[in-house]
């Protein structure tokens, strides 16, 4: 009961100044908004089509360059659009700027060289310091092996044909290469190998299934804004010690354990209810599946909490001012949520980096939440980063214990 | 006298609180140093991001055909090492497990029938090679996804040269005799070959990079750290000058300030103490911030005169944006919302210039984050440090600086004067 008292008095102070209240909601909220926003780039973007845009200038006009057009427009990585001679000018500047991830100009007298067998490079330009870049070079890079395929297909072709009925005149010769090569570029898109792309998550597919930025943007704001909330809860045992409060307390029959798990218990609940808040909003606004299997939810949220809070408890038994438990939070806070991959995926990251991260429970806050919204999974995939989420709680939640028995 | 005694005293308590050293060097330096980890920075050296590669399974079911052998090989041979860290695995349902468990990153599963499929023999069908993906990554997978489809192409152009020769040589009257087509595959296996020995269609593309110069000289990492870094700067900069600002107020409110008025001492000399500490640790701010972060993220910030005026511009609008919001409050209470709210919103607006530089696909809005940033004092500071590391003339950005901090300043002193007047 004495332990309740204590919850509800640090409770009540917490909930009389509504603004930090309104930050630990709000904020969150904005940042998983915007970064989600943001993050679509990296994925599930709302676009209409979301290949990347490829400026074509075709000065050539012929059947090769034709097919070019034709074998781009069929790609899953790029869409072409059509740039015009008196646009020539601005195509190297619409690509620096990103509005083109990259453009192919495509010379006068191509298709006529192709079937010539002389070399006439299309000319591409690209950012190649930018992703968009160097995605965009890949991806023609295939389109134009897929046409050049096609094109000396029609030479051996016609080499054949000419072998065993011949050509009635050069035009003929020309026509026919350009049918064989129209042929072979119909051929692709028949392939008789196509990528089937499957996940845990995801009915079969032939489009990559790629996380919306939300997924990233969700928890990563979760977790980092539970960990903000520590300072107005960490500042309530430091107001104590300060004002005299706590040794009033421990002349009373109240024990300091009671004393502690009263302060724990606080953060509990009210980190608990912030984390639930932001995966209810999340589920509700983003699609997110948190809610999918409630119990693993919960799961992860009591874990979560668990050990958001036992840190909490250290920061407010080691602060000695309100400025020490500033420091003490938002220092791990940027910490671990930028190890542990709240602020960006871990698998972008150096090798290094992400075995540093792995040891942070940031890391396994992220890897459980996601396994509910990503990968799908119920009870049975929340099960190790509870664990170990647990394991850091009860680390520091001892560490507390032993600091404010010392003292 | 009078000045520099106020600026020195106020200096101090700025200097010796390790609060306001935690918020104004370790938090930026923290932030843009932990970008400088993830992104390989520590270890990876010039070429630009270090990603780890992707753990991929690998589950040949042809194993009796020659393509499957070739491919499944490749995969996991010593020529695709440092891009993919592939290993072998017969049971397609292991792979996928080990994928569901995080344990790897994708699976590609090479179907039974995958030899007999790219044969013109074959079953003339579309045979599926599965790449089962952990949902929660998107590199490593697009990675995978690239090179096998890009294998696939290689072996998949034989049928379809086989195919188009065929469709075509019908029309003609000319059978696609075995012998033919046998012919037309090895012609297209020799040429891969040759392809593939000569490079990756050199003849066939001209590459050209739009980079400038000296854009091509700063690699990926530093780009994206350089403008991490700027964004941070900026950001904690304008909170530092806010937070220095805020002694007025501790002042009026603990009635030391009012005191010091009753003193010989001219409220004007009081007031430009104030704001002359304000500015020092502002400059001392950047200065650390410029040298720390050169030497320990290997940034360029440019040239020595841009950047001694970016630090002029950034710490003169830092310090006066500062005394001009403190000037329209009362109190430090209302200072904790203002300087939270305000701060943050119109410094978020200020470096959303920076921000779209190093979010992928973002820097499509660069064009019209340059013209809004600029609404903010935040987005001034971010355009002199852009142009001052890409190497451009700074001098209309410190101009502008210059005077939207004349105006500022002048607006906030007229407030205080107003208001110590009454």
């Amino acid at each position: 009961m004495r332990i309740l008292d204590v919850t509800w008095k640090d409770i009540s102070q917490q909930i009389r100044d509504k603004r930090p209240l309104a930050f630990l909601l709000g904020a969150p909220i904005l940042f998983t908004v915007l970064m989600g926003v943001m993050m679509g780039g990296l994925g599930g973007s709302s676009e209409e089509d979301p290949r990347l845009a490829v400026g074509v200038l075709d000065r050539d006009g012929g059947a090769a360059a034709g097919s070019l057009i034709a074998l781009m427009e069929k790609s899953e990585a790029v869409r072409p659009v059509r740039v015009e001679e008196k646009d020539a000018q601005t195509l190297e500047k619409q690509v620096s700027d990103g509005k083109l991830a990259g453009a192919v100009v495509i010379p006068a007298g191509y298709s006529a060289a192709v079937f010539d067998g002389n070399a006439m490079p299309l000319r591409l330009l690209i950012d190649d310091a930018s992703d968009a870049g160097t995605n965009a070079d890949r991806a023609v890079r295939a389109v134009v092996f897929r046409l050049q395929t096609a094109v000396e297909t029609a030479i051996w072709s016609a080499n054949i044909a000419a072998e065993q009925s011949g050509f009635a005149s050069p035009a003929e010769r020309q026509s026919f290469l350009e049918s064989t090569m129209q042929a072979g570029v119909r051929e692709w898109e028949t392939a008789p190998v196509m990528l089937q792309l499957r996940s845990a998550a995801a009915k079969e597919s032939t489009q990559p299934a790629i996380p919306s930025g939300f997924a990233q943007s969700s928890p990563g704001n979760m977790v980092t804004f539970a960990l903000a909330g520590l300072i107005s809860a960490a500042e309530i045992l430091v107001w104590e010690r300060k004002s005299g409060t706590l040794r009033r307390l421990l002349t009373t029959s109240i024990s300091r354990m009671e004393i502690l798990i009263g302060h724990f218990l606080a953060m509990f609940l009210m980190v608990f209810l912030q984390v639930i808040i932001l995966g209810t909003f999340g589920q509700l606004l983003f699609g997110l599946t948190y809610w999918q299997n409630p119990a693993a939810f919960l799961t992860m949220a009591t874990t979560v909490t668990l050990w958001i809070a036992s840190m909490g408890l250290l920061i407010g038994v080691m602060a000695r001012t309100s400025e020490q438990v500033a420091m003490f939070s938002i220092v791990p806070m940027l910490a671990l949520a930028g190890l542990g991959g709240a602020w960006m995926p871990l698998e972008v990251t150096g090798e290094t980096f992400q075995a540093v991260g792995h040891l942070t429970p940031t890391y396994w806050a992220m890897n459980g939440m996601q396994n509910l919204i990503l990968r799908g999974q119920g009870l049975a995939g929340v099960i190790l980063p509870a664990v170990v989420l647990c394991g850091f709680a009860l680390l520091f939640f001892g560490i507390a214990v032993w600091r404010f028995h010392r003292e | 006298m009078i000045v520099l005694d106020v600026a020195w005293k106020d200096l101090m308590h700025s200097v010796r609180s390790v609060f306001m050293l935690v918020f104004a060097l370790g938090l930026p330096l923290l932030t843009a140093g932990v970008f400088y980890a993830a992104f390989g920075g520590l270890s990876s050296g010039e070429n630009g991001r270090m990603i780890a590669a992707p753990r991929v399974m690998v589950v040949n079911l042809d194993s009796a055909g020659q393509a499957g052998t070739m491919l499944a090989d490749f995969l996991i041979g010593e020529e695709l090492s440092g891009v993919l860290d592939a290993v072998r695995e017969s049971d397609p349902a292991a792979a996928r497990a080990a994928v569901d468990a995080g344990e790897a990153a994708v699976a590609v599963i090479l179907p039974e029938n995958f030899t007999a499929s790219l044969t013109a023999a074959g079953t003339g069908g579309t045979v599926a090679v599965e790449i089962y993906q952990d949902p929660a990554l998107t590199v490593g997978p697009a990675i995978v996804r690239s090179i096998v489809g890009q294998l696939l192409d290689g072996f998949a152009g034989v049928r379809v040269s086989v195919q188009a020769s065929g469709e075509a040589l019908a029309v003609r009257s000319i059978p696609l005799d075995p012998q033919t087509a046998a012919g037309i595959a090895a012609q297209y296996t020799e040429w891969v070959q040759a392809q593939m020995s000569s490079g990756d269609g050199q003849d066939w593309l001209d590459v050209q990079s739009v980079s400038g110069a000296k854009q091509e000289s700063m690699d990926t990492i530093a780009r994206m750290i350089s403008a991490i870094m700027a964004m941070m700067m900026i950001f904690y900069c304008f909170f530092t000058g806010t937070a220095a600002a805020q002694s007025i107020l501790q002042e009026q409110e603990a009635g030391t300030l009012p005191r010091m008025f009753t003193t010989p001492a001219r409220r004007s000399m009081i007031l430009a103490g104030k704001l002359l500490a304000v500015l020092v640790t502002l400059l001392l701010q950047l200065a650390i911030l410029l040298a720390v972060s050169g030497w320990a993220f290997r940034i360029h910030w440019g040239n020595p005169v841009s950047v001694v005026l970016g630090v002029v511009g950034t710490g003169a609008l830092s310090a006066s944006f500062a005394i001009f919001v403190t000037s329209f409050l009362k109190d430090t209470k209302q200072a904790g919302m203002v300087y939270g709210v305000v701060v943050n919103l119109v410094g978020w607006v200020g470096i959303s210039r920076l921000f779209v530089l190093i979010i992928p696909g973002l820097d499509k809005y660069a064009s019209y984050t340059d013209i809004v940033s600029l609404i903010s004092p935040q987005g001034w500071a971010a355009q002199i440090w852009q142009e001052s590391m890409a190497g451009n003339p700074v001098w209309i950005t410190v101009t502008g600086m210059l005077v939207l901090s004349l105006v500022l300043f002048g607006i906030g002193v007229f407030k205080f004067n107003r208001r110590f007047s009454e």
